[in-house]
């Protein structure tokens, strides 16, 4: 198991210098001068009649030295150190940036995971368990549909319905201007973890289903069920434990899923967090802050993959032996 | 549970009072967000004793911070108000001048030499007294660093005598001379007649040296002060941080015992930052109390929540036509701006929300003999005959993707250059590549423009036709041949009439040469609460708008 | 690597055992599906490539007269945008943009994760480590995080947006490929030809390539399905095809406007369920197509 850890870890390694470098060409890519990145007129006057100036900051900047390796190994010399760089939109380092909308994010990225395995899981295994009945065909008619619609147009309808129609909810943000507290917050979470839990709970339904229905047929359940077990006992403790082995690398997978919905819902629901950092970055085409989020994102998802991978291997001890071949 | 609550009430609103107001009051917002819009604030427990919170949001997507040395938007300024005082402000008529931190000033009659009298009560937050030598730091610093301002810079600084020649140094402009404690005598290189209206814009506060002394430039991005710190972002205006700046706005405290001699009636300020969408539903469920810069669209899906009153009135942000100069020609400009119907296409595209423009800054009077470019087609194809351009090329006309200002009326522009004859080419792009495309333009050969100050007065026109400091359209145009300096004359004439035959034939050299075409000026709706009063305002310009938060009252 | 072939819209390629009886019904059932889905899709097509037919409107026509925002009438039939534009035209006209970028994406990723997957899986070793590591990083970042910063860096065009999705979503189709290599490569018939002589490239264009052929038809259909939602949430999140350009994802973004959301429902609406409707079709031609193909359940045949 040691020896499949650590070789699990090693393959991360040149994973990890390709996100860097991603992240660098993201960097580099940008073709709009950065400094330049506001269109009000005013400071346009200003930065025109100042070009010295703009030269002076973007040697500051180090923006006129050789891309290649000078700019990328000071840059992999200053990530080491922790030190992602500054916005060029807001002035703040991308650490504390970044840091800042983390909480924000995990949190409604774990709410909205944890609700959509409560969700898709049993949804998954009762489909399952009643192939072909009407109650399979009506759940998975609903996440094939949930999952064809766009997060946003879910959103929508969501604001639509339960906070300018029925007034029981926020129609987004973090807090009620001017309150702090976590009922508040709570509340607030209600709307977006929800559309996200069902956007990731669509196609968890069907791999569960799927997985489920493999070890239903499987020779030993089959052999579970001739030795006289009850139906129910079977499912319990032979197929359900087995079926939801895979489950586990599936969430794992569902996660940069997770993230892209994250993206949109927070943009829905002016979610505090992340994903609406990531869109600000972009649209405002600041450097660092978009190298920054792939950077962060990219690294998670590895570590997230990678605790999967190995709690795969010890749910099921034959994979460690079979890949460690 | 209510018997319980307002017990706790009763406890916070003590311990707010023992404090001096700096609890944040859980009365003002409790259960909003839960509550229908009909009733937007029922369970908002009247209690006359207790601290008011105003909850202001500003609609934008320019930067959500605040940069006291460095400050670059509307959002900031609004901000920079409450926290940082001026030498002079402005009324809500943005003419008159009133005190701020001086309380007299003197003007020599050629329009040259300012002495400023500062008021001796005058302190920041920590107690230090504000004096001259605060003054004379700030002036020579911004022209030190002229490096600092990526953002709206502080022109008026650097054209004190000895300003401009500072830049990169650490003398001190001789133009800034202190007479003593408090007495600061300014001479600008130039005489300027507008000097005193402009350094009651925002962006000239005074700022603490015994905090700031030392800082270089670069330091202006970063500095703790520079970001709006609790505690470490300090001045002398009503206001105090109790909530550094983030992505989503700030909170502010009052000052008690403050130095005016009056203290806010207002005790808590939340001030957010935020997209259309959010507010105009928070303001629905009655969790803001003014929304500044509310899409006019939005208007009527308001007005029918009680409580909520409605200010829709023409913005200073002109909506335009640039051109490029070395792509077009004289007659092609006026030939558009023939073509284009202004008063169809406010009415039924805008909505009726936007009031037309003749072309020339609407700051400028509209003079009898202005040609006001009225819609004739023929007359436009007249011109377009006339002109150099080439009917089977491209006409390039860009516009900014992000903003609806844009995106909304582009299409009309199209269909209006279109049945003039032109083939036009929409580009939309977003914002950086948009910047950039104003300094190459050659790719284009005319980009739209919304924003600036314009509306305010002729004189903020300057910072568009200046040709020091460059006009977009002027781009191309090298210095020696800039025809915009009139501008500089009529600031320096100080008597009325000078100036308005200076202004005159500017505006005239405008209307007919059309550097660029200004069409109309989009409304700004800001909606607020029926509890604010007293002499709450919204200035036309709203940057400005905060200054005068002393006089304001908010009954629960 | 522990990883299933997960394509970009999280569809999964799982066998299921069931009783010949069992597995024909369903067959019917999910061809049945299929065959709606294919019926739609064909409508929304015939929608896009006669949309000029079938509306007086030009999507970028401001109708002066009717003005903007106003509701539907007999003139507009499903009333007017912001800019007084028709709506019925502009969703007709945005079908042509979704579905230009749908097939478009997928039609490049394809190319290119076909190409990277042969070379993994025909030659093997460091090659294919390489491109494994290479798909594994890149299968790393989240897809939408990925493509959301590659379009604002080469501005937002549908070409951009072709572009970006069909050069960062080759992954996918690689790993497949490449997986379906492997075991072919040990199977009889590659041996035989490799016995006799036959040379490299003719039994990988000749041999392998049709025998993948299917597998790739199913990632290619739900990476339509998946790409014309990219193409929505690119739009809606500003970062997608340029207005005036009429695409769906841009129509349903003025519904961010409160008052379009709640009071002018004929703005966004149609597009909505024009989305739906064709993402759902690609599924359901999809999950009938895997049927069809996957080995285990076509066993009978």
């Amino acid at each position: 198991m040691g020896a499949y850890i650590l070789r699990r870890i090693l393959i991360s390694i040149p994973v990890l210098i390709g996100i860097t470098i991603i992240g660098f060409v993201a960097l580099k890519l940008s073709p709009g001068d950065p400094l330049l990145a506001s269109v009000n007129p005013e400071v346009l006057a200003n930065l025109m009649s100042h070009p010295e100036l703009l030269e002076a900051e973007r040697h500051r900047l180090g923006f006129d030295q050789p891309i290649f390796p000078n700019q990328y190994l000071t840059w992999v010399g200053n990530l080491l150190q922790g030190d992602l760089g500054y916005s060029v939109t807001s002035h703040r380092s991308i650490a504390d940036e970044i840091g800042a909308r983390i909480p924000q994010t995990l949190l409604l990225m774990s709410v909205a995971l944890t609700m959509a395995i409560f969700i898709g899981i049993p949804i998954g295994v009762i489909t399952a368990v009643r192939q072909y009945s009407k109650l399979d065909y009506t759940l998975n008619s609903a996440a094939i549909f949930l999952a064809s619609t766009p997060v946003f147009v879910l959103g929508l309808i969501a604001i639509y319905v339960f906070a300018v129609h029925l007034h029981i909810l926020p129609t987004g943000q973090m807090h009620t201007v001017g309150r702090n507290d976590p009922a508040d917050l709570a509340v607030h979470l209600i709307l977006p973890a929800t559309v996200l839990a069902i956007v990731n709970a669509a196609p968890l339904v069907r791999y569960t289903r799927a997985s489920m229905l493999d070890v239903l047929n499987s020779e030993y359940v089959t052999t579970a069920r001739s030795k006289g077990l009850s139906h129910r006992l079977v499912i319990m403790r032979h197929a359900f434990r087995n079926g939801l082995i895979p489950i586990i690398t599936i969430v794992a997978l569902l996660i940069p899923e997770a993230v892209a919905g994250a993206v949109i819902t927070e943009q829905v629901f002016a979610w505090n967090g992340m994903g609406q950092l990531a869109v600000k970055a972009a649209s405002a085409r600041d450097p660092s802050l978009m190298m920054g989020i792939i950077l962060i994102t990219g690294v998670a998802v590895l570590i997230a993959n990678i605790i999967a991978d190995i709690g795969y291997a010890v749910a099921d001890p034959r994979v460690a032996y079979d890949r460690a071949k | 549970m209510k018997a319980r609550f307002s017990a706790l009430l009763a406890v916070v609103t003590l311990i707010a009072v023992a404090c001096g107001g700096t609890t944040t009051s859980p009365s003002a917002s409790s259960g909003a967000s839960a509550a229908p819009p009909s009733a937007p604030a029922p369970s908002t427990a009247p209690s006359a004793a207790g601290p008011t919170t105003l909850r202001v949001a500003r609609i934008s997507d320019f930067l959500p911070s605040i940069h006291p040395v460095n400050l670059g938007t509307g959002n900031q300024e609004l901000m920079a108000d409450i926290v940082f005082s001026t030498l002079v402000d402005v009324d809500k008529d943005e003419v008159t001048i009133l005190p701020d931190l001086a309380t007299t000033w003197d003007v020599s009659p050629d329009a040259t030499t300012y002495t400023f009298h500062l008021n001796p009560a005058a302190v920041w937050s920590d107690g230090k007294p504000v004096t001259a030598d605060d003054v004379e730091w700030t002036i020579a610093w911004s022209a030190q660093n002229p490096t600092a301002f990526k953002q709206i810079p502080t022109n008026m600084w650097f054209n004190v005598k000895g300003g401009k020649e500072a830049a990169g140094t650490t003398t001190i402009p001789e133009g800034i001379k202190k007479i003593d404690a408090n007495t600061v005598e300014i001479t600008l290189a130039k005489p300027d007649a507008t000097f005193l209206r402009r350094i009651a814009g925002a962006v000239y506060y005074i700022l603490p040296k015994h905090k700031l002394d030392g800082l270089t430039a670069a330091q202006a991005d970063t500095c703790p002060f520079c970001l709006g710190t609790v505690g470490e972002t300090i001045g002398s205006g009503p206001y105090d941080f109790s909530e550094s700046i983030s992505a989503g706005g700030a909170t502010f405290t009052k000052k008690t015992g403050y130095w005016k001699g009056k203290d806010s009636q207002i005790d808590t300020l939340v001030y957010k930052i935020q997209e259309s969408n959010v507010s105009v539903g928070q303001l629905a469920a009655g969790e803001l109390d003014l929304v500044i810069r509310v899409p006019p669209a939005e208007g009527p899906g308001l007005a029918s929540v009680p409580g909520l009153k409605q200010l829709n009135v023409p913005g200073v942000g002109i909506f335009n036509i640039n051109f490029n100069n070395t792509n077009t020609d004289k007659a092609l400009r006026q030939a558009i701006a023939y073509a284009i119907n202004r008063p169809e296409a406010i009415e039924k595209v805008l909505g009726g929300l936007a009031t037309i423009n003749y072309t020339i800054p609407p700051g400028f009077k509209v003079y009898d003999d202005i040609n006001k470019y009225e819609f004739d087609l023929a007359k436009g194809k007249d011109l377009l005959a006339q002109s150099k351009w080439d009917k089977s090329k491209t006409f390039r006309l860009a516009l900014l993707a992000e903003d609806p200002n844009f995106t909304v009326t582009a299409p009309a522009l199209q269909q209006y250059l279109q049945a003039l004859g032109l083939k036009v080419e929409l580009t939309a792009l977003p914002t950086a590549p948009y910047t950039d495309l104003i300094q190459k333009s050659n790719d284009f050969e005319a980009f739209l423009s919304f924003g600036g100050s314009e509306g305010v007065g002729w004189y903020q026109s300057s910072i568009y036709f200046d040709c020091a400091g460059l006009g977009t359209s002027q781009l191309k145009l090298p210095k020696d041949q800039c025809i915009y300096t009139p501008q500089f004359e009529a600031a320096a004439a100080v008597t009325g009439d000078a100036q308005d035959t200076i202004l005159h034939k500017l505006a005239l050299d405008l209307n007919d040469n059309l550097p660029e075409i200004y069409l109309w000026q989009p409304n700004y709706l800001h909606v607020y609460s029926d509890k604010l009063g007293g002499g709450f305002a919204i200035y036309p310009n709203e940057r400005e708008s905060f200054q005068k938060i002393l006089d304001w009252t908010y009954s629960q | 690597m522990a990883r299933l072939p997960v394509a970009l819209g999280a569809t999964q390629v799982i066998g299921e055992h069931v009783s010949p009886r069992r597995a024909a019904v369903r067959r019917f059932l999910r061809y049945r599906l299929a065959i709606v889905g294919v019926i739609m899709l064909a409508i929304i097509i015939l929608l896009a490539i006669f949309a000029p037919l079938l509306t007086p409107w030009p999507p970028n026509w401001l109708d002066f007269d009717t003005g903007a925002r106003k509701p539907p009438s007999p003139e507009h039939i499903l009333g007017t945008d912001v800019s007084a534009r028709d709506v019925w035209s502009r969703v007709l006209y945005g079908a042509r943009t979704s579905l230009l970028v749908g097939f478009g994406a997928v039609t490049l990723y394809l190319v290119i994760g076909t190409l990277f997957g042969l070379a993994a899986g025909f030659y093997g070793r460091f090659i294919d480590q390489g491109i494994m590591r290479f798909t594994d990083t890149i299968m790393a970042i989240p897809p939408l995080l990925l493509i959301i910063v590659f379009v604002a860096l080469v501005g937002p065009s549908i070409v951009s947006v072709i572009a970006v999705i069909g050069l960062l979503g080759w992954p996918v189709t690689a790993r497949l490929v490449r997986g379906q290599l492997l075991v072919l490569r040990e199977s009889e018939f590659i041996t035989a030809a490799r016995v006799i002589g036959v040379p490299d490239r003719t039994i990988l264009f000749r041999h392998m390539l049709p025998n993948i052929l299917g597998p790739l038809t199913v990632v290619a259909t739900f990476g339509v399905a998946t790409a014309v939602l990219l193409e929505s949430s690119l739009s809606f999140l500003g970062l997608g095809v340029r207005p005036p350009e009429a695409s769906w994802g841009n129509l349903i973004t003025e519904a961010i406007s409160p008052v379009v959301l709640t009071q002018m429902p004929w703005q966004w609406v149609p597009a909505a369920i024009a989305i739906t409707t064709t993402v759902l079709a690609v599924n359901f031609i999809g999950d009938g197509l895997r049927d069809a193909i996957d080995p285990r359940t076509t066993k009978g045949r």
